[in-house]
């Protein structure tokens, strides 16, 4: 016979055992949904982590590129590496194939599935039989590796026409730090690794869904102030870590300038020998002297990965690269197309200072769809 | 801020953990306080004057009319509180429909009155008027206390939507001392829960197709809006009686017993039967309070006194609902439904025992396929935007099956079902849910015992590892599988 303390301490491990064994099934069964969701939504993977690390890599040359067939949530890079549908190596007569270069912009971030502005150009393209617009972008790439990328993975797809739509930031950060920064865009907006051989999917997405819960509730001026406290706060430490006491710099240097309108004319100059037709466009940046205030968070958020650039520094930065296309494209005779005069500095097409919204990869689409209706620079 | 959002569940952590550690003698405080806070993040600052008013008034009138000796003093007390109630309602609610006919009959556009909303206004008025009447008619005390009047009608979780309550049924429980009940807070997390899956998962899922349809009427076709029309009456039912269940379990957190509002009405078997099992807590309101004593009135006119009486219930009905046509001729169906009824009742039950089919299953089923799209019908006209659409969409389902063909079925079926989720796996899923959702309702207790109306109750009866899952199973799916961005039908009226 047991007596009633015993008693007491028998009836509370029972519950505790019962409340463990709940908890337990809760937290099987919510990991197990998630990953039969991402199995039926996005044919991922059941076991394993699924992240967007996948998605990216480093070939035997160095050269950054898109894994082959490899796809996280909306992103899907096909056989050859390039985000969207299958493309086959020999090209059809009469087909003209538009690849469209750049970094995340153009890959894709913000954008719904299939509404990255390469993939809009596709549908907006008359006679859209008649060309195949291929996204080639690589998240992050610097302008130094574009030759060695197109060079190995592009010129065997016979394109005929190269949009060139060269990320300024990504060539003044360098490459290391263009690819890092990238990953983070990425890791703040997506599921993270979490540890190599385990993540829990569910967490994740709980996580994801109170935070979008919260900036849904919350007033908007409230989550900006938060941001803007949030994102100063890693701007000031890596500030003090980076520069050690200096300020950071208002312009960019002549010499950075120079050096990415010489890598341009050179990229030009090789694509040209290739007979492939080139188009530069200017970059379209949220980040201008009139809308600093409106979005000073976004801004703050934008320096997190050039921190050695003031405000100032970022805005010198986009219009002197943006001249210096302009110039390569007058100097060399290519084509090209000032977009960032066309896309409003807004968030309806801005999700931040340089990805877009559905909206503002339709208007970037839309512009170069039309210069090429106009120029038909592939006849 | 609606019951389903994040702050909310915020807001009620707060509450329930400053409740538990407050003194008992100022609990009511800590219940009033919340409701205050809570109907505040309206931002609505009239409404908070029009509660206040409307509970001095109801207060002070109740008062006065158990303490006046005369029939005529109690008469006035009466009347001067269901004035300042309807009153306050009227302005509240009807001066936009008001100044709209006035608009259309002499041509003079009034901007005034445009903005005001209403929120829950219509819900608690009525329970002040129940109370001011009961008073009357010497069924009710008079509650002494402020406070726990003041609470009697703010109550946040039936403060938008209802219930409405009775004070017989309520005040009482506000008086008690609140006593820790796991059982009971094990219940009000469950119904919670089964509330907002009910509604996000189901309710809002359904609203896509709906509000598609609905919204341009003219651009979809006979078996589109037959379709639609099903929806809604699914929507509509899981919206609101999501709600109830959340309010419900809200409650019950807090040892608090509210009614419950629905028993399944599509199981009903004539439209009476589904005004017992609809909105339960309105349906016995207008029962009590209008339907008896218009019936008491025109008890002269022998054969049509009870019809009349039911078509003006129901007229007031749709005007409670809403200002709005459609809602008045929504009211208007459901009271001829029911004078009809009432007509044909003796004659037709002679007929069934005639022919002996008055207690056959058959008989039965078909009597709730019957009573289910006549409710339908009526649906029709409570969910369209105008009364010409509500037409248009009668004579469009009129028409439906002079040209229906398989592959139009088919084609048209398949374009709602496209309307539901981006993925077939998802359409899948959702309409694998709302059958089991529908199923799981229709096993529910009965409603004669109020107590024993727990929304997972099966649930605490399964082994632990299965109540794990299953809570799995509702969270995962209420947040992802949820559209969180409709708010509840009802809050409108």
């Amino acid at each position: 016979m047991l007596n009633t303390s015993e008693n007491k301490r028998l009836i509370f491990i029972k519950q505790l055992f019962k409340i463990l064994i709940t908890v337990l099934a809760f937290a099987f069964t919510i990991e197990t949904c998630a990953r039969f969701d991402d199995v039926l939504r996005f044919d991922a993977p059941f076991w394993g982590t699924y992240t967007d690390k996948s998605l990216r890599t480093i070939d035997e040359s160095g050269i950054n590129r898109n894994v082959p067939n490899s796809s996280f949530e909306k992103w899907k890079n096909n056989s050859l590496g390039f985000r969207g549908e299958e493309v086959l190596l020999e090209k059809p007569t009469g087909l003209v194939r538009v690849v469209c270069m750049g970094t995340s912009e153009t890959y894709g971030l913000y954008e719904s599935a299939n509404m990255e502005w390469p993939a809009q150009l596709q549908s907006l393209l008359p006679n859209s039989a008649r060309y195949q617009v291929i996204n080639a972008s690589v998240v992050g790439m610097p302008l130094n590796k574009y030759r060695a990328y197109i060079e190995k993975y592009v010129v065997k797809i016979k394109p005929d026409i190269i949009i060139l739509f060269i990320n300024p930031y990504a060539y003044v950060m360098g490459s290391e730090k263009a690819n890092k920064h990238s990953e983070d865009r990425y890791k703040r907006q997506h599921i993270e690794e979490k540890k190599k051989y385990f993540s829990f999917r569910a967490f994740e997405k709980l996580k994801l869904k109170f935070k979008a819960e919260v900036k849904q509730e919350l007033p908007a001026d409230l989550l900006k102030k938060y941001r803007v406290w949030q994102y100063s706060k890693i701007v000031n430490e890596t500030e003090m870590r980076r520069l050690k006491n200096k300020l950071p710099m208002e312009t960019v240097s002549q010499s950075h300038v120079d050096a990415f309108g010489y890598e341009l004319n050179e990229l030009i100059k090789y694509l040209k020998q290739q007979n492939i037709q080139v188009v530069l466009s200017s970059y379209p940046v949220l980040l201008q002297p009139g809308t600093l205030e409106a979005y000073n968070d976004i801004f703050i958020e934008s320096r997190v990965g050039l921190v050695e650039y003031s405000f100032n520094g970022l805005i010198d930065i986009s219009e002197k690269i943006n001249l210096k296309i302009k110039d390569a494209a007058q100097k060399s005779g290519v084509g090209y197309v000032d977009i960032d005069s066309m896309v409003p500095k807004n968030l309806q097409y801005f999700a931040d200072h340089v990805h877009y919204t559905d909206d503002g990869a339709h208007k970037v689409a839309l512009a170069i769809k039309n210069y090429i209706v106009e120029t038909n620079p592939a006849k | 801020m609606t019951f389903t959002s994040i702050f909310f569940i915020v807001f009620l952590l707060g509450v329930y953990l400053i409740f538990r550690v407050s003194p008992q003698k100022y609990r009511w405080g800590v219940l009033l306080i919340a409701s205050y806070v809570f109907y505040s993040t309206l931002n609505v600052p009239y409404l908070i004057l029009a509660i206040i008013f409307i509970t001095a008034a109801t207060f002070v009138g109740g008062i006065q009319i158990s303490k006046s000796i005369t029939p005529q003093a109690k008469l006035a007390w009466l009347w001067f509180g269901i004035t300042v109630n309807v009153g306050i309602l009227v302005s509240l609610k009807y001066i936009p429909f008001i100044l709209d006919n006035v608009s259309y009959f002499t041509d003079v556009e009034y901007a005034f009155g445009r903005q005001i909303v209403s929120i829950g206004v219509s819900f608690y008025t009525f329970q002040a008027i129940s109370y001011l009447t009961d008073i009357y008619l010497e069924i009710q005390e008079p509650e002494k206390h402020l406070g726990r009047f003041s609470l009697y009608l703010s109550f946040f979780p039936k403060l938008l939507q209802g219930p409405i309550e009775r004070a017989s049924a309520l005040l009482p429980q506000l008086r008690s001392d609140y006593h820790f009940d796991a059982d009971d807070l094990k219940t009000g997390i469950n119904l919670f829960l089964w509330g907002l899956f009910k509604k996000v998962v189901i309710a809002d899922r359904l609203a896509l197709a709906v509000d598609a349809v609905y919204q341009n009427v003219h651009d979809h076709s006979g078996i589109s809006l037959v379709l639609a029309t099903y929806c809604y009456a699914l929507q509509i039912y899981f919206d609101f009686s999501g709600y109830t269940d959340m309010a419900l379990g809200i409650a019950r957190v807090f040892n608090i017993r509210l009614t419950q509002n629905f028993n399944n009405p599509y199981l009903s078997t004539s439209i009476a039967d589904f005004w017992r099992r609809w909105h339960i807590s309105f349906s016995t309101w207008i029962l009590d309070y209008i339907f008896k004593p218009l019936q008491f009135e025109f008890r002269k006119w022998v054969r049509w006194g009870t019809p009349l009486a039911l078509i003006i219930t129901f007229l007031v009905s749709g005007v409670w609902h809403g200002a709005s046509w459609c809602f008045i001729v929504w009211g208007g169906i459901h009271g001829l439904y029911l004078a009809g009824s009432a007509m044909l009742s003796k004659p037709l039950s002679r007929v069934y025992k005639r022919f002996r089919i008055d207690k056959s299953q058959t008989f039965k089923i078909i009597n709730t396929v019957i009573t289910f799209h006549m409710v339908c019908f009526a649906w029709i006209f409570f969910r369209s935007k105008t009364l010409a659409d509500s037409v248009y969409i009668v004579s469009k389902i009129m028409t439906v099956f002079i040209d229906i063909t398989v592959p139009k079925l088919i084609g048209d079926s398949e374009h709602i079902l496209q309307l539901l989720g981006k993925q077939k796996f998802e359409i899948v899923i959702i309409l694998l849910l709302t059958a089991l959702t529908l199923l799981i309702e229709s096993l529910r207790h009965p409603v004669e015992d109020n107590s024993r109306r727990i929304g997972l109750s099966w649930l605490a009866k399964m082994p632990c590892w299965m109540q794990g899952t299953a809570y799995g199973l509702i969270l995962y799916f209420s947040l992802f599988y949820g559209v969180s961005t409709q708010s509840f039908i009802y809050f409108q009226f």
